[in-house]
């Protein structure tokens, strides 16, 4: 299968975020931005039989997971860019913040009971890595040595709340099921960065 | 035959599905979920944290693989600290992945009991009604024992969630 380059995730993301801004997909969409190269690098890890869990903001590890490009185009103009799923290539999300570790471990736990090499692959944002359900979540990969890693996306930001006014200097050192990179979102939470008006009512947030 | 005992053979009989695992907390240790699962072989019990939302995490995933679990609620009251897992995953799933991944889980929902011993208000609640408003999956409340078996017996060909809402009061009963 042929890998999608970071001009490629930036170009699909640039064509969904025109159509946005022409208010072709009245629904919420999360962009991603700012972390191709990072991405690019641990998607070489993962296989396409292993798991992966994503969030809200999930293009980026769609297509790099090697799904449709036209399928996830789909999934966005009906409102589902947020809840993407596809069992041709085992992926899953959810758009609740550190809703999908729990369930990652779970699948975990089965594939590594059916001895099997797969592997689960589960994506986070700093924000969920505040949360308590994530913590339950890593303790029981790290201590039965289940075939899961959580990637923290840290962009700084939780929503819109960047740490010094969450925990502020509060840093968790986290066992080596936690992989973390660091990078600067190129979009809004969520949006374009620009109001936009839905038949009478704008949506959208600033940059 | 007592509804304690109507659960109880209805565990041994889903134990007897190779696809069935049950999941919880203190279920493989004194208690065995209120006895029901004294006689389940031990490779069938998934002993977890006490983190209820984990646990039922635990229960999705393995359901996404083949698994049928059966994850053990022993009081309403501790339900809500897997209400996202319950209500925002569990039942959300197959119709947000348009059908594409099923997750049949089976959750024990025990209404606690005043008798012998009075837990008070945080121990005695029962949210059937309020689970009821939340989720779209069947919601069983059997109220005899000939209902416990038939329930527990039709669910080893679910496609998809169930919660069942035990009472502990009936336990002891012959109904």
């Amino acid at each position: 299968m042929e890998k999608i380059t970071k001009q490629q995730l930036i170009d699909f993301e640039k064509k969904i975020k025109e159509a946005w801004n022409r208010a072709e997909i009245p629904y919420p969409v999360h962009f991603s931005g700012g972390n191709e190269d990072q991405l690019i690098k641990i998607f070489q890890e993962i296989k396409e039989e292993d798991y992966v869990f994503s969030t809200h903001r999930s293009h980026y590890h769609y297509l790099l997971k090697g799904g449709d490009p036209k399928n996830l185009v789909d999934m966005i103009f009906r409102g589902d860019s947020q809840h993407v799923y596809d069992k041709t290539i085992n992926f899953l999300s959810s758009s609740i913040v550190a809703g999908a570790p729990g369930i990652a471990v779970g699948v975990a736990e089965a594939i590594k009971r059916k001895n099997s090499k797969r592997h689960v692959w589960c994506f986070l944002g700093d924000g969920a890595e505040d949360q308590g359900h994530f913590y339950e979540a890593v303790r029981y990969v790290d201590g039965h040595d289940l075939p899961c890693k959580f990637v923290i996306e840290d962009n700084n930001l939780s929503i819109q709340t960047p740490k010094s006014e969450r925990y502020n200097k509060s840093e968790i050192k986290w066992p080596s099921c936690v992989k973390k990179y660091n990078y600067t979102l190129t979009y809004p939470h969520v949006g374009t960065g620009k109001w936009v008006d839905f038949g009478g009512l704008k949506a959208g947030t600033t940059l | 035959m007592k509804y304690g005992k109507a659960v109880k053979k209805s565990m041994e009989m889903l134990a007897q599905d190779e696809r069935v695992i049950f999941v919880g907390y203190s279920i493989a240790y004194n208690g065995k979920a209120y006895g029901t699962l004294k006689d389940v072989p031990r490779e069938k019990i998934l002993e977890s944290p006490l983190a209820e939302n984990l646990m039922t995490g635990l229960g999705i995933g393995m359901s996404l693989e083949g698994f049928l679990p059966v994850v053990f609620f022993e009081r309403h009251d501790f339900l809500l600290d897997a209400s996202d897992a319950i209500v925002n995953h569990l039942d959300k799933i197959e119709s947000i992945s348009k059908n594409q991944f099923k997750t049949p889980v089976i959750i024990r929902a025990v209404v606690g009991h005043d008798k012998p011993l009075d837990p008070g208000a945080q121990h005695l609640q029962d949210f059937t009604k309020a689970f009821r408003e939340m989720v779209n999956f069947p919601i069983y409340e059997p109220s005899t024992s000939k209902r416990v078996l038939d329930i527990y017996k039709s669910l080893l060909n679910t496609s998809g969630p169930a919660m069942v809402v035990e009472r502990k009061s009936l336990y002891n009963q012959e109904i």
